[in-house]
This record gives structure tokens, sequence and C-alpha cells, in this order.
């Protein structure tokens, strides 16, 4: 059998009472009509019932070595957040320092397409000779750079500029080859 | 409290031993709320660890004009909340709890299970028969004894919204209370009713 329901108007007061929040008119009209009301009464019985077995529940505490459990998480987390930042500022480097190779490789694009194109059906050996000739081609083109950069007035911006981008990719391949080799996981 | 804002502006410069300390102060209220919010110790558990992660990465957004632990329960409040609406949903179920939960007394068999719900206190039965967003200011108001004005700063409602729910979660309760006490007697009812037919 379902409990008589409270009164809507003192429902809300009765929950306000609890917290201190009537003012000294508004409580006595409540005891008032807890005099003479049973569903209220009831209900106000039930509520200091609640109140009293709330008010003993304890503040539960967590298991052993709760606070060494966060520390290990937040250690796997960070060494997690670690890698991605690595892979990803490897990518980065990767894709930066091949652009700037590439664009120094301008001279041999003409050689590479002219390769790509040849018609090779049945002319095995024209496509080797074409190849040999395109590897000398190549080889002579990039001489002719070597001895224009040395020979030009700008040399020694040339040169230096070759150097950078050759020491550039040394240090990229040694930070890759590092990490690569490096385990994931190392924990203390 | 002169010592825990040394600790945040360490913890702020990266150093996680200052932050620890900080997990060591404030580990039982911070576990309490999420084991009276979700039920059991596996998930509260793995709740509380979730509300410090989220605080050690959120720290820049902590205004040291609040309490800290106000700030924390209020991070740990959205999180149960939002944990149960996934559980309501059925995207998290007690098996699929993540691996580092792998110690020995959390690994509940389902009887052992069992004994803790059967065992858990009538507070806690209570407590879950109110909805999230009803459980959260009950629990705010009774273990942390807060007014209205904080709750609701920390739950971002306005102070009446909260008056009203603790008011609403208050009737839901009684409501619950009496339930129990019925189905009580009922059982007893019905066990007196069977017990001839058991002697035979
Ligand atoms: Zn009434």
């Amino acid at each position: 059998m379902p409990a008589l329901k409270a009164c809507p108007q003192f429902s809300e007061q009765m929950s306000l009472a609890l917290d201190k929040q009537l003012s000294a008119r508004e409580e006595n009209e409540l005891r008032a009509h807890l005099r003479t009301c049973d569903a209220c009464r009831a209900q106000w019985d039930a509520l200091q019932e609640i109140e009293r077995l709330f008010a003993t529940a304890p503040l539960i505490s967590p298991p052993a070595c709760f606070a060494v459990r966060v520390s290990a998480r937040l250690a796997e987390r960070e060494s997690r957040r670690q890698i991605i930042f690595g892979v990803l500022a490897l990518v980065i480097g990767a894709v930066v320092l091949g652009l700037i190779s590439l664009a120094s490789l301008g001279e041999v694009a003409p050689a590479l397409y002219l390769l790509v194109t040849t018609p090779a059906a049945g002319h095995g050996l024209t496509v080797v000779t074409e190849l040999l000739s395109t590897l000398e081609s190549v080889l002579n083109a990039l001489w002719l750079l070597a001895v224009a950069c040395v020979r030009s007035p700008a040399a020694m911006i040339c040169t230096t500029y070759s150097l950078i981008i050759l020491a550039l990719n040394v240090l990229w391949l040694r930070v890759l080859t590092s990490r690569l080799l490096r385990p994931v996981s190392h924990r203390a | 409290m002169e010592q825990e804002q040394v600790w945040i502006k360490q913890a702020l410069g990266g150093n996680q031993e200052a932050f620890m300390r900080l997990v060591e102060t404030y580990q039982t209220p911070i576990y309490n709320l999420a084991y009276r919010m979700l039920g059991n110790s596996q998930e509260a558990e793995d709740a509380a660890q979730e509300t410090f992660i989220r605080a050690y990465t959120r720290l820049t957004t902590y205004d040291p004009t609040r309490k800290f632990i106000s700030w924390l329960l209020s991070i740990a409040s959205h999180y149960c909340i939002d944990r149960l609406r996934r559980r309501r949903l059925n995207l998290v179920s007690l098996e699929e709890l993540p691996p580092w939960q792998g110690v020995a007394s959390d690994m509940l068999q389902p009887e052992e299970r069992l004994i803790e719900n059967q065992t858990r206190d009538a507070v806690q039965v209570l407590l879950e028969s109110l909805p999230a967003h009803y459980r959260i200011p009950v629990i705010l108001h009774y273990w942390y004894d807060l007014p209205y004005k904080e709750i609701a700063e920390m739950l971002e409602l306005t102070e009446s919204a909260v008056k009203s729910r603790l008011h609403r979660a208050r009737e839901m309760l009684v409501q619950a209370m009496t339930q129990a006490d019925e189905d009580r007697k009922r059982m007893i009812m019905s066990a007196l009713q069977t017990t001839p037919g058991r002697r035979c």
C-alpha cells in the first residue's frame, strides 16, 4: 500500500527546514501544519530518519596504495604522450627535410622525366643504354653543378647550403635510428 | 593551506611528486564521492584515478581563489555523471574495465560481488534509487556539508535548481525507503506462510 502523499506546498518547506533555510514564521507554520496533517507528519518522520542515516554514513577510503596506482597511471600517460610527440616531430622533420632536399635535386628532375617516358616495350637494350646515358647525364649535371658552384661568385653560399642540408639529413637519420632502437617502455 | 598552494605551484611546474602529495591529501573525499555515485569499488577506483589524472592535465585551468577540494569534487562529479550516463547507454560494463585495475582485491568473482552488494549499507541502496542528477547534489550536501551556493557553482546550476533537486531527491528517498520497508514486510510474510511446507 502506498503511503499517503504529503501536501506539495509543505513538502518543499520540510526540505528547507532540514537545511535551516526557513524563517521563524515559516517554521512555525510548518510545525502547526504537522500537528494537524498525518500525511505530512509521516513524510517528516521519514525525512528525519533519512537525515539520521546519512549523517552516520562514513566517508569511504580507497583501497591501500591508491596514490601509487595514480602515480603509475600518470607516468604511463606521460610516456605515451612523449612517444606521440616524438613520432610527430620525426614525421614533420622528415617532410621538411625531404622538401628541402628535393628542391636541390631540381636539376635531376628532367633527366628522371626522360627515363620514365621512354617507351620500353621490346627495346630492353635501348632502355639499358638510355638508363646508362641518363645516369651519365645525371652525373654530368651534378658535376657541372658542382663546378658552377665552385666557380660562381656565390660559391660560398652554394657550398654552405649543400653542407647544411647534408648535416641536417645525417642528424635526422641519427635521431630516427636512436628512436627506433630504443625500447618503448622503460619504467623505473 | 599554505603548503597546498606550494604543492599546486610545484605541480604546475611539472613536479609529479608534489602532485602526489595532493593526491594523498584528497584521495578519501574523492574516492568516497566516486563510490557513492557509482556504487562499487572497481568503478570507484577507476573514476577516482581518472579525476586526479584530469586534474593534473588541467591544472592550468585551476582558479586559486577557489578551494582546491571544490575544484577536484567538481571534476569528479562531472566525470561520474558522465559515466553513469554511458553505463545507462550500455557503453561501459564491469568486465570491460581497463587492465590497470588488476589488483587482486578488486577482481571480484560474481559471488563475491554479490556479497559486496548484500553487505552494502542501507544508505548506498537508497542513493542508487536516485537518478544521477539527483544523486550528486545529495552526496555533495550530506558528505561534504556544502552550502547550496557552492554546490550550484560546482554543477553549473542555479541555487534554486540545487534547492529543488535536493527537495525532489529527498521525496524520492522517502519513497524508496517506504518501498524497501514494504518489500521486507512482504518477504517476512511470505516466509512465514511457506515455513510449514518446508518442514516436510
Ligand atoms: Zn499536509
